[in-house]
């Protein structure tokens, strides 16, 4: 019986930290930028009674082309001066990695830059 | 270098021999042939020569052996100093490594967060023509700052700070008054939002927070931030004319009674955008019902930052005593209507105009519940000019719970009044304030009835909080990208004068109409 618990406490164990294995950080692809977009979202900044005076937040969406999986990504960057790299641009080749809710893409100088994932589109499915 | 040495000596000492050994050449005669010995090659001399010339070969071998030596050693020190000098450099790299890396942590937790506020400076007068009525000018500002931001993944959150009477909460202008004393600033809201990125489409938010649904002045006063819970679920979709439809729920916790049963508001709201061609759209309905809004009229002393105290009470009754609350104070009751002059009193800063009445034991009570059905239709439509779209926002509200009949100044049932329980709300403006150079210009109509909503929460510039006729004419230019001039004319009156808490210009009496009053306010806004 005492037996038969050991067991089942590890077999427990090892179900909930079964799901630890797929959070182990993928590595590094070559993808193809798609498109490198520059966009603006509107931001209420306060009401004047009912009329709003609003602010536009810049942020940056990026599609990256992975196997056969074009992935959207989302940036906001921290300040209205913070820019991508210039030489993301379509066509060109640029180190990726995917996670579940996040796309990660390398800079030049080697650090990187998190995207939140906003679309999945497979390129047959496009067409 | 030892070895070196021995080599070179040995053959110097031979040499040396074969020098000693060697016959002197002298100039002398030929000599006969002779046969003759040999003389001995080496003498007692001579080895002691070869001895001394060996004593000093090894006399220098030892100074080079110990030359050595020193240069070993300062080689070795050398070399231990280079050690030493690539441990520190390697040590400074991975320092430098670690500095970076926590610099990027604390640029990444500082990048998470936004740091946001305003100040407005405002000159505002009043006027109205009615004798008695004193014409007021004053200045006030309204600082408000704060951060908000990520606090990870699925959850954002802020605080802010602003200025204001801590006993109203539809304000927060400081009046230039008061001998340049240090104004008050209280916490404006503190809130968390639970928004996961696995589902986009939920957000729960706790806390102080900034209004989550869709409404105007007539339900709140925009400087109000309730308190509570909210639950959005908000569903964009694809199809060619509705392009996101959202439900929320509301619970706004607004009295907490240790001893006794609390009020609430709880509500829900279904909103959705619309989209045809030119024209967007926003109608939403929403449900609020609140639950024992009596206590709106027995709040303590520090509720309304009383400003005096004392108590009427037929068996022992004391005579106003100030007390240095910051005001506004306990509403009193107005043409007939009876409320508390002290603490516990109502808490309408701008007024109580809602219907009361006291029970038997003098206590307070709402002559009508509240139960807000809300119907909101706001519209923008795109003209030729991208900077100047044709913006008109529509709204009617009711209070479902209203009383059949209002209550007169003299007490009686107003039989030949229905339920004043109706606003009617329009908005026209052409323009937007988005960037720089924009302007926008509008006028607002808005007529609220006596119940319509809680005259404790309403909008605080129009002319009263219910029982209203009101105009609006307004302005707004965007001088820079976080600088706004505005300029807004209030040119409103008492709706119905025969009713009982209506507010009346000085000298006027019931029946009479009330002449406009006019409020100009010139303000400019930097936020940042």
């Amino acid at each position: 019986m005492v037996r038969r618990c050991h067991i089942a406490f590890l077999l427990a164990v090892v179900v909930v930290l079964l799901p630890c294995l797929y959070a182990v950080e993928r590595s590094y692809q070559t993808a193809t930028l798609v498109g490198v977009q520059q966009r603006h979202r509107s931001r209420v900044l306060y009401y004047i009674v009912n009329t709003p005076v609003t602010q536009e937040d810049p942020f940056y969406q990026v599609s990256v082309q992975l196997k056969n999986t074009i992935y959207v990504g989302e940036y906001t960057p921290r300040h209205a001066e913070e820019s991508l790299p210039g030489n993301w641009k379509p066509g060109e080749s640029i180190q990726a990695r995917i996670e579940k809710h996040f796309m990660f893409l390398k800079r030049p100088d080697g650090s990187e830059l998190q995207f939140v994932i906003v679309k999945r589109i497979s390129p047959a499915n496009n067409h | 270098m030892k070895s070196v040495l021995r080599w070179c000596v040995v053959p110097l000492l031979a040499t040396t021999l074969v020098a000693q050994t060697a016959p002197t050449q002298t100039t002398t005669k030929p000599k006969t042939r002779k046969t003759t010995k040999s003389s001995p090659a080496i003498t007692a001399a001579d080895v002691q020569v070869l001895r001394q010339a060996l004593t000093a070969q090894q006399q220098q071998i030892e100074e080079l052996r110990q030359q050595l030596q020193r240069t070993n050693h300062t080689v070795t020190k050398l070399n231990n100093d280079l050690a030493d000098v690539k441990t520190t450099l390697t040590n400074t790299a991975v320092n430098t490594q670690d500095e970076q890396k926590r610099m990027s942590a604390l640029e990444g937790l500082v990048g998470r967060f936004r740091l946001g506020g305003d100040v407005r400076i405002r000159g505002e007068s009043q006027f109205q023509d009615q004798p008695g009525f004193f014409d007021r000018n004053r200045g006030r500002v309204r600082v408000r700052f704060g951060f908000d931001g990520k606090l990870n993944e699925d959850f954002t959150g802020g605080v802010y700070l602003a200025t204001g009477s801590l006993g109203d909460p539809t304000t927060t202008n400081e009046t230039f008054t008061n001998f340049f004393d240090r104004k008050t600033i209280g916490l404006d809201k503190g809130w968390i939002t639970h928004n996961p990125l696995a589902h986009k489409w939920l957000s729960l938010t706790g806390g102080k927070f900034a209004y989550q649904w869709q409404r105007t002045q007539v339900t709140g006063d925009p400087d109000i931030n309730p308190e509570g819970f909210n639950q959005k679920l908000s569903f964009d979709t694809h199809m060619p004319f509705v392009k996101n439809v959202t439900f929320q729920g509301m619970e706004l916790l607004f009295n907490e009674v240790t001893n006794g049963p609390d009020s609430y508001a709880v509500g829900g709201q279904v909103s959705s955008k619309l989209e045809l061609g030119r024209w967007t759209a926003t109608p939403s309905f929403m449900v609020l019902n609140w639950h024992l809004p009596d206590a709106l009229l027995q709040a303590s002393a520090f509720a309304v930052q009383a400003t005096t105290t004392g108590s009427t009470s037929l068996t022992t009754p004391v005579p106003s005593i100030p007390v240095p609350g910051e005001g506004p104070g306990c509403a009193g009751g107005r043409n007939g209507g009876k409320l508390p002059s002290f603490p516990p009193c109502a808490f309408a800063a701008n007024g109580m105009t809602n219907s009361t009445y006291l029970d038997a034991s003098g206590k307070p009570h709402f002559g009508s519940p509240f139960l807000y059905a809300d119907f909101i239709l706001n519209n923008q439509i795109k003209t030729g000019v991208s900077r100047l779209p044709l913006n008109l926002l529509l709204e009617y509200e009711d209070n479902l719970a209203a009383k059949e009949h209002p209550v007169d100044f003299t007490g009686a049932l107003a039989t030949n009044l229905g339920k004043q329980s109706h606003v009617y709300l329009a908005d026209i403006s052409l323009g937007q304030v988005k960037n720089k150079g924009d302007l926008q210009f509008g006028y607002a109509w808005l007529r609220q009835e006596q119940d319509s909503v809680i005259a404790s929460f309403a909008e605080s510039d129009q002319r009263a909080p219910t029982n209203i006729l009101q105009h609006r004419l307004y302005a707004l230019y965007k001088l820079r990208q976080n600088t706004v001039a505005s300029f807004t004319w209030w040119h409103g009156r008492t709706l119905n004068t025969n009713l009982e808490n209506a507010v009346l210009g000085p000298g006027l009496k019931p029946g009479q109409i009330e002449p406009w009053l006019n409020r100009l306010q010139f303000d400019l806004i930097y936020s940042f």
